[in-house]
This record gives C-alpha cells, sequence and structure tokens, in this order.
C-alpha cells in the first residue's frame, strides 16, 4: 500500500471513529435521533446506489422494498411472535425475491420505461397495504408494543438504535465496497456505461444486474424492519408512500451516486438541513423547505452529476483505493 | 344486469377517458420528441387549473374563454422550462434526465402551496349543472342515458384538438420536421433541421397542450396543490399503453383506460380500481412494451440482453 | 472542481449552519407547550384549522392574564407525515424541552407522535384524531379532549334508527343502508365503528365499499350503489372526493339521503362546489355551531369570545368545525388541567387530568370532562365529549343534534 493508501486508511478510521464515539457523548435525544436517522438513510440509500447508480438502473419503487421489509418483521411479530432479528431476514428474503421477478421482467427495457415501471410497482404495493386490511389493517396501521427487550429488538435507550443503524450502515457501505473492487461492480460499471461493449466482452448482463438488484432490495427491506423497530407504528404512509422513493434517490444523488461512501455524505447532509429546515420555516412558510430540496436537486445534477462526495474525491483523493 | 346499464358504464368510462387522452397527449408527444419522461407534467397540470380557477375567481372569465390566455401563457412557460431545465437534460446520464423533472415537480408542488395554500378550489358554472339526458329508446329497450355537460365539452374538445393535432404533425412542415427530429436525430440534423429549435417548440407544444387540458377540468375537479399527482400517474399508463410518442395510441389507450376504470370500480369494486389500471401497465409492458401503436425499438433493449441467455 | 460546484457546496454548508445555530429556547416564567399539526402537505387543510383553534385559545388565557398568573407559550411543529411527527416530537421533547404537547389533528399522525410522547413520559393532549387505536394501546400520558371515532359512529347511526327512520316513516331495520368509505386511515376507522354499531342494532347494511381518496372517478361506484337502491348512504370521505361523489351522484340520479362526516360534507369548501345541491346533506362528526344560548354560563361566555375573536381574525368566516374542537382540546387544559396540576411536569398533569369530574354541559361548549382511567380499553378517553351532526340547510351547515344545542331540525326530503 502506498502511503496514499495509508493516509486514507488514517483518514477512514478516523471518520469511523467519530461516528461511533460521538453518539456516547451526546447526552441531548433529539440529536440522537438524527443520528439515527442519518444512518438509516445512509444505508437505504447505499442500497438504492447499488442498482441504480452502479447499475444505472433507476428505480422510483425502492419504497416498495423498504414497506415490505418494515411490514414483514412487523407482522411476524405481531401475528407469530417471531422475533424482528428473524423476521428481518424473512422480509429480505420476500423483497429480493420480489427485486429478481422485477428485474427478469423489467430489465430488457430501457430506463425511462424501467423507472416508470417500478413506480407502477411501488403504487402497487402501497394498494396491497392499504386494501388487503385483513393482513395489513390497512391504513390503520401496525402499532408495536412499546416493551423494550433485546429479542423485540426495542431498545429502551436511543443509544441501542443509534449502534443498530450504525452497524446497518457499516454493513451496506461494506457490501458496496465489495462491489466496487469486485467482478461484479466492475461489470455493472461497464454495462451501465456501455452496454454493446459490455456484451462484446461476453458480460452476462441480465445475470449482473440481477444479482445488484437482489443485494439491493433485500438490504432495503432489512433497514425497513428496522425502521418499523424504531418507529414503533408503521402504516402505508409511514413506510410505502412514494415520495420516501424519491427521497432516498435524492440523498443518493446530491452525495453521489455510483460511489461508496456518496449515498451516505449525501444523507449526512440533507437529515439536518431537513430537521432543521422544516422546524425553522415549516410552521411559517409550508412548502419552502421542499422547494429548497427540489432546488439543491437540479443544481446538484446540473453542476456536479458526480455528487458533493464525487467531486471532493476526485478533488482530495483521486485515485484512492478506500475513497471510492 | 340491464343494457341501460352497460350503456351508461361505457359513456361515463369513455367520457373519463377523453380527459385522460388529452392531459396525456402532450406528455406523449415531448417523450416521443425529445425521448424525455416529464415527471412534473402533473405539476403543470394543476398549473393551468390554477390559472382558469383565479381567472374565473378574480375577473369572472369563463374557464372555457380563460383557454384564450392559457395557450399562449404556457406556450411561454414551456419554452422557458425548456430553456432554463429540459435543454440542460438532453444527452444527460439518464439519472439527469429523471430527477431535474423530479426536482421540478417538488418546487412547482411546492410553490402552489406556499402561494396558495393547500384548500381545495372548485369553480362551479350553473349551466352545467344539470345534465343532458338521452333517450329513453324503448325501441332499444334502453332508459334514460345521462351524460355530463362539462365530461362531454372537455371529451368533443379534447377528441378534436387530437385529430387536429395529428393532422398537423401529419401534415405541416413543422410537423413534418418534428416527426423527422424525433424518428432520426442525426439524419435531421444531417438535413439541416435546427433541433434546438425543433425541441423548444415540441416541449412547448406539450405544455401548452396541458394548459389546454387544465381549463377544461376546471369545472370538473377540484383543484389543489396536490392534484399533479393523482393525474400523473394515470397520464404515465396511458402514455406507455399507447406507446410513447404516439398521439392515436394515447387516445386510443386514454378511451381504454377510462372504461378499465369505470368498469372495474363497477364489477371488481371502487377500492381494486388504481391496482387495475397498474396490473394492466405492467403487463404491457411484459408482454409488449412498445405498447399499441408505438415505434418498435424504442422501448427495449436488444432482445440477446435478455436475462440469462 | 469548478466556481460553480464551490458555490453549490458553499451555499448548503451556509444554509447548514444557519439552521443549526439558529435553535434558542425562551426565558422561564411561562408555560412552554409544544405543538405537532401538519402545517404543509395534503393534511394540512384541516391541520391549519386546527391549530388555529388552539391559538386562539392561547391568545385567549393571556389576555386573561394566563394561567395562575404565567403566560402560555406556544412551539408549534409541522408534521406532514408520520414520520415527520415523530421526529418532531422527538425534536420537541429532547431538544425543546416540552413536557406537554397538543396534537396532532389526522389519527395516523397522532399514532406516530403519541409512541415518542409516550416512551418519554410526555403529557399529551390529542385534540382531533378520532380513531379509537390511539386510545386502544393503554397510554398513560395520553388523553383525548375530543370524541373517538366509535362514539361518534355510535351516535350517528342511533340518530339514524331514533330520528331518521321515524321521519321517512320507516321501522329502522327495514332501511337500507350503504357505507361508502375512503381507504385511508380515517375512512376505515370510522366505518368499521358505522358498521359495528348498526350491527349491534341489527340494521340492514347492503353494501360496503372503499375507494382512494385520490380517485378521478366514481361513477362506477355511484352506479353500483344505485342497483342496490340504499335509503341512506353513509359515506366517510375527505372534502376532495365527497365533491366527487356528490357531484357524480347527482348527475347519475342516485336517490338516496347521504350522510357524511364533517371532514367532507361539513367542509366550507363543500358548499362551494356544490351550491344548492348542498341542501339536505346531512355530516356527522363535530359539532358545525352552537346554539351558544342554550350552553350553561361559563361555556357559553368563552364559546361566544372564541367565535368572536375567530371572525376577527377570519375575515368574518365562522369558525369551521375543526378550529371548534381545537380550541375545546387546549381550552380543557388551560382552565381545568393546568390550574390544577399547577406544574407542566407529566406527572402532575397526568394526575390532574384523571382527577377531573366535570358533568356534561360545565366544561367546554356542551362537553363535560371525565377521562377513562389507566386499566381501561380506551384510557385517556374524555367520555363526556359529545358528537354532533350537521345538515346543510340553505347554504348554512345547521347543528340538529344533540337537541340542547341544536340550531335547527332535521329536514328529510324523500326524493
Amino acid at each position: 500500500m502506498s502511503s496514499g493508501g495509508k493516509r486514507d486508511g488514517i483518514i477512514l478510521l478516523a471518520g469511523m471513529a467519530v461516528f461511533a464515539l460521538l453518539p456516547l457523548f451526546v447526552k441531548n435525544d433529539f440529536y440522537l435521533d438524527g443520528f439515527i436517522l442519518i444512518f438509516v438513510w445512509g444505508a437505504f440509500a447505499g442500497a438504492w446506489n447499488i442498482i441504480s447508480g452502479y447499475g444505472g438502473m433507476v428505480s422510483l419503487g425502492h419504497n416498495a422494498f423498504f414497506g415490505i421489509g418494515a411490514y414483514t418483521s412487523t407482522l411476524l411479530f405481531l401475528r407469530q411472535g417471531v422475533s424482528p432479528w428473524i423476521g428481518m431476514w424473512a422480509g429480505a428474503a420476500i423483497a429480493s425475491a420480489l427485486g429478481i421477478v422485477l428485474g427478469v421482467i423489467c430489465f430488457r427495457l430501457r430506463s425511462h420505461y424501467f423507472a416508470l415501471a417500478t413506480l407502477a410497482f411501488g403504487q402497487v404495493a402501497s394498494i396491497i397495504a392499504l386494501n388487503w386490511r385483513g393482513l395489513t389493517e390497512g391504513a390503520e396501521g401496525l402499532t408495536l408494543p412499546i416493551r423494550p427487550g433485546f429479542a423485540k429488538m426495542i431498545f429502551a435507550t436511543k443509544l441501542g438504535y443509534v449502534y443498530m443503524g450504525l452497524g446497518l450502515l457499516v454493513a451496506v457501505l461494506l457490501i458496496t465496497y465489495l462491489i466496487d473492487n469486485s467482478k461484479l461492480g466492475y461489470y455493472l460499471v461497464a454495462f451501465r456505461e456501455n452496454e454493446d461493449a459490455a456484451r462484446a466482452l461476453g458480460v452476462r448482463t441480465g445475470r449482473v444486474r440481477l444479482a445488484a438488484m437482489a443485494i439491493s432490495s433485500a438490504l432495503s427491506a432489512l433497514i425497513g424492519s428496522f425502521y418499523a423497530q424504531y418507529l414503533l407504528y408503521i402504516d402505508p404512509s409511514s413506510v410505502i408512500r412514494i415520495q420516501i422513493a424519491v427521497q432516498v434517490a435524492l440523498f443518493a444523488i446530491v452525495g453521489g451516486v455510483g460511489t461508496v461512501f456518496g449515498p451516505f455524505v449525501g444523507a449526512l447532509i440533507f437529515i439536518p438541513i431537513t430537521i432543521f429546515l422544516r422546524a425553522r420555516l415549516g410552521t411559517a412558510l409550508p412548502g419552502l423547505h421542499m422547494v429548497i430540496y427540489g432546488g439543491i436537486l437540479i443544481l446538484v445534477l446540473f453542476y456536479m452529476p458526480k455528487g458533493i462526495y464525487g467531486m471532493l474525491r476526485e478533488r482530495f483523493f483521486p485515485s484512492s483505493r478506500i475513497f471510492k | 344486469m340491464s343494457s341501460t346499464l352497460v350503456v351508461q358504464l361505457v359513456i361515463s368510462g369513455i367520457l373519463l377517458g377523453g380527459i385522460y387522452a388529452l392531459s396525456s397527449i402532450g406528455l406523449t408527444l415531448i417523450f416521443g420528441v425529445m425521448k424525455i419522461v416529464n415527471f412534473a407534467h402533473g405539476e403543470f397540470l394543476m398549473l393551468a387549473m390554477y390559472v382558469s380557477f383565479w381567472l374565473f375567481h378574480w375577473a369572472h372569465l369563463d374557464p372555457y374563454l380563460s383557454m384564450l390566455i392559457s395557450v399562449p401563457l404556457f406556450f411561454i412557460i414551456g419554452i422557458l422550462t425548456y430553456k432554463v431545465f429540459i435543454k440542460k437534460t438532453i444527452g444527460a446520464p439518464i439519472l439527469s434526465q429523471i430527477f431535474v423533472t423530479v426536482g421540478l415537480s417538488i418546487i412547482i408542488e411546492n410553490l402552489a402551496l406556499l402561494f396558495w395554500s393547500a384548500d381545495f378550489r372548485t369553480v362551479s358554472l350553473s349551466y352545467l349543472s344539470r345534465p343532458i339526458i338521452l333517450g329513453p329508446f324503448s325501441g332499444l329497450g334502453l332508459e334514460e342515458i345521462i351524460v355530463n355537460k362539462a365530461r362531454l365539452i372537455a371529451f368533443i374538445l379534447g377528441i378534436s384538438l387530437s385529430i387536429a393535432f395529428y393532422l398537423f404533425m401529419r401534415f405541416s412542415y413543422l410537423g413534418k420536421v418534428i416527426r423527422a427530429t424525433s424518428q432520426d436525430r442525426t439524419t435531421a440534423l444531417l438535413m439541416g433541421i435546427n433541433i434546438d429549435r425543433v425541441y423548444t417548440i415540441s416541449f412547448a407544444m406539450g405544455i401548452l397542450l396541458v394548459g389546454i387540458a387544465g381549463a377544461l377540468m376546471i369545472p370538473i375537479y377540484t383543484v389543489h396543490p396536490f392534484v399533479g399527482f393523482e393525474f400523473v400517474l394515470i397520464m404515465f399508463v396511458v402514455v406507455v399503453l399507447g406507446g410513447m410518442g404516439s398521439i392515436v395510441g394515447a387516445v386510443v389507450a386514454g378511451l381504454f383506460i377510462g372504461v378499465v376504470e369505470v368498469f372495474s370500480g363497477f364489477f371488481i369494486g371502487p377500492e381494486s380500481k388504481q391496482a387495475v389500471y397498474f396490473l394492466v401497465f405492467i403487463a404491457v409492458l411484459v408482454l409488449k412494451p412498445s405498447g399499441l401503436f408505438g415505434e418498435k425499438g424504442e422501448e427495449e433493449l436488444e432482445r440477446i440482453e435478455a436475462i440469462g441467455e | 472542481m469548478g466556481k460553480k460546484q464551490w458555490a453549490v457546496i458553499f451555499s448548503i454548508a451556509v444554509m447548514a449552519v444557519f439552521f443549526i445555530t439558529g435553535a434558542g429556547h425562551a426565558a422561564g416564567g411561562t408555560w412552554r407547550i409544544g405543538t405537532i399539526y401538519p402545517l404543509t402537505g395534503p393534511l394540512s387543510k384541516n391541520g391549519v384549522k386546527n391549530f388555529d383553534g388552539v391559538k386562539i385559545a392561547t391568545q385567549m388565557i393571556n389576555d386573561a392574564g394566563g394561567v395562575l398568573g404565567k403566560k402560555v407559550v406556544l412551539v408549534s411543529a409541522d408534521a406532514p407525515n408520520p414520520q415527520a411527527a415523530a421526529s418532531e416530537a422527538n425534536r420537541l421533547i429532547t431538544n425543546e424541552k416540552v413536557t406537554c404537547i397538543i396534537g396532532t389533528q389526522a389519527s395516523s399522525l397522532s399514532l406516530a407522535a403519541t409512541v415518542v410522547a409516550e416512551k418519554n413520559k410526555v403529557f399529551y393532549i390529542e385534540t382531533e384524531g378520532v380513531s379509537g387505536l390511539i386510545t386502544a394501546r393503554g397510554f398513560k400520558y395520553l388523553f383525548r379532549t375530543t370524541f373517538s371515532s366509535g362514539m361518534m359512529s355510535a351516535q350517528m347511526v342511533d340518530y339514524i334508527a331514533k330520528v331518521v327512520a321515524p321521519k321517512m316513516g320507516k321501522k329502522p331495520y327495514d332501511l337500507k343502508i350503504a357505507v361508502i368509505h375512503e381507504d385511508g386511515g380515517f375512512g376505515t376507522a370510522i366505518s368499521k365503528g358505522l358498521k359495528a354499531r348498526a350491527e349491534g342494532l341489527k340494521l340492514n347494511i347492503v353494501s360496503d365499499l372503499s375507494y382512494s381518496a385520490k380517485a378521478t372517478d366514481l361513477s362506477g361506484l355511484v352506479l353500483k350503489l344505485k342497483q342496490v337502491k340504499p335509503d341512506i348512504v353513509l359515506a366517510v370521505q375527505y372534502i376532495n372526493d365527497a365533491i366527487l361523489f356528490h357531484r357524480q351522484a347527482k348527475e347519475l340520479r342516485l336517490k338516496s339521503i347521504i350522510m357524511g362526516t364533517t371532514a367532507g360534507q361539513g367542509n366550507p369548501d363543500f358548499v362551494k362546489a356544490l351550491g344548492k345541491d348542498a341542501d339536505g346533506v346531512i355530516a356527522f362528526g363535530i359539532p358545525s355551531e352552537f346554539s351558544i344560548k342554550n350552553l350553561s354560563s361559563q361555556p357559553k361566555t368563552d364559546a361566544a369570545e372564541f367565535v368572536k375573536r375567530y371572525k376577527d381574525s377570519h375575515n368574518g368566516a365562522y369558525p369551521s368545525p375543526t378550529s371548534f374542537v381545537g380550541f375545546a382540546g387546549a381550552w380543557i387544559l388551560y382552565k381545568f388541567i393546568l390550574p390544577r396540576a399547577k406544574s407542566l411536569d407529566p406527572e402532575k398533569l397526568r394526575e390532574a387530568a384523571l382527577s377531573l369530574d366535570v358533568p356534561k354541559g360545565q366544561g367546554v361548549l356542551n362537553w363535560g370532562i371525565k377521562f377513562a382511567g389507566p386499566g381501561a380499553k380506551n384510557a385517556g378517553q374524555n367520555l363526556r365529549a359529545s358528537a354532533g351532526i350537521n345538515q346543510w340547510q340553505k347554504g348554512k351547515l345547521r347543528l340538529i343534534w344533540p337537541k340542547e344545542v341544536a340550531t335547527a331540525d332535521l329536514i328529510v326530503k324523500v326524493k
């Protein structure tokens, strides 16, 4: 490893230490709540990034996978007494199976059609959650009883959620890093950049994208399960609404798509702005904070298509093996 | 089940479909020419409904007359939107193409909320309040058939507009230029066509068409900042079913979706009609992604890329 | 990196710093109370009005010298969706350090926000969310001042059996009743209550249909109803779909009496859209107006003052129903709970609330105050709140039930 690599390793370790240790010194639950949201959305944006950033297949239906995770673990716990630690894997399995089915159907479509198809998929999921009342209680939602316990994945203090969220985030970053350094990642990017050339080189493009879709949807569902355990109340509007799919993409884009750390950086920037804009402007000027998001999104798309992290990386870590 | 009921359902469905067709033509035009899905199309429809509402509210201008103002206004809005936002996305990565219009829709929706609040606004026109009654046709065994005037006006104007527009695209010089560009950009460029100009005009016409739709819809629907989203999903279904870029397709698909919606609302249940048209949508994507009238090859990557080989 | 890129990063950074450093706290010597309402987004229409009621109650109490000599200061938060409701509850509790919150207008928001409050042992007044689930969770610090969906649904069904049926010259169980509702939390919860009560009274429900409030057409639904020819359609709708439904029902000549709720048919926009066709439509839920003269003395003065202030600040418009319950919730806190608790300590507030036993008609409006105790199936519910039944008559929404505060009588025109 070069000396640049050493430097990058130190920076990474220092960054990780900050996020791992800082919450211990934050006594204010409100800021801890911010940490949790940053980790949840950073992880979720990272999961979206695998198929839409690396794979170039833009999904507007990730709200469905998130919701499937939230509903599966919650329903298994409420109806069958299955611990969310197990239920979340069931949700991931279902989401990943549906992701593969969606992929088989839609991967032959050009990107705009794929985006529309996923949008429809998310809407169907939302309609099912609303109308299959026997299973989901429809719009009335599901409430998890507030009885903290490790087996129930309900923590008495916020710190429990902070570290669980951090764990998910690290897992997503690690998986993304591994993909980025693997043949899978190489093929995904090759296919995204030039389909014909990738095929000429013998890349089995369909399978590559299906693998990415399966990983992306499974991770989204795991995060959805955790989010339900944190909210303790879920309904279609809190875990499957279309705005979730748009928001997760927005974080990833502003941070930087097709990079390992970009989506997390997006969440790191946006969550605090979201919370404070809403608190400061929401009551006086309704809607203004959303106008600002839309503006940031368009500005970033026009002037820094690689995202904020992507730009910073080019400037400071142009050939880093760590900051991908 | 009486035959009167079936006829009534068909008529209600076709009238509803006329509205869907009308609001979708602009979207399909923009996609056909520029290969861009305008995710903010619903929000432009919402703006158009507000324009007609305010003209009625402040100037007591009949919504149908307000089109005289909407048409030039939305043409200009279209040009400006193209110049400021859309032009930069031509040839840009897919992500920019999608999310610039998504961002635009977020901005427009929330500006409407900021300026006009979430109030639901309606226009009630006294001369439209009584429906037209057809029949009874005792010879055919039909009782009275009821036709809503506002929907009928929207339908007739919408269909005539579509025909006029189709003829324009088919026979006028500008229409031919637009079609030439949409079919083969490179050749059009080589033939000396000013692509940027064609794009500007196409986009502006797409927005102008939704401006007209807004005026025709305000006597029927309430307008509020979130109304665009309620229509835009249906517009996507209509445009994909009809074949992206096909005007005839949008009209036929609009009518089809309208009838399907009314029938499924009646026979399957009103709660599932949305699910029904999304399933139609997914079925189209699986079976015939080019839609009913679309040009083959727009939507699909080559066969070899299909899954697993 | 070019200048433009730096400019974008810089402006985002400036904004972040600006908003992070801006948070502050008010001085002592006041009662700091949090509020959570949907002030943006699709729910904001009623959210803002409900919050208006709370704000006017706050002005009234402060102009009268505050509570125990200290003024009330509201720390308000916007919750357009459940996720924001939970997050804003967190912010109010941990950052703004409030120990008492008033909210939340919509049931889905309430369910999300109250979980956070309960976890943090913060006292919570729900002013409008009616879902039965809110009080079904056995929360200790949650008190709903207004009626529940079950209470208002039961009242409506009883009213049909006792008043509407005789007026139509029919036996209650001969009536054919259809229920239609939007498929959100509101429609689902209320229609459930209606069906349960109707079944209990052995009434004849001939049809039960749901649809999305975002629907762009309801003609299939109307024609389906026309097939079964119900005498009464109970329609649980929001305003947008209520307007669409009534327009299409009239056009397609659905000849049933339509009874909606104050969230849909009781909304002032309803009469604006339908004009004369609104006449005769019934809206149950929040009383639209009160025959203030029949209220007992103190509630009478308070209600009259509220109406006056509301009109002054809203260009002479009469308070909307949702503003009334917002006012009532805040007023119960300011006039009954807080003076007894003498502190914003949630434990004391809770004890004070539970100790209240104000007979019907002596509290706010024509309500009494008696909260269901812990262990009850609906812990925290004000058992003496009462819903109302209104009817559009000559372009005005008149209260026709409960009798003692009604301003008009039911008019039934069988079409």
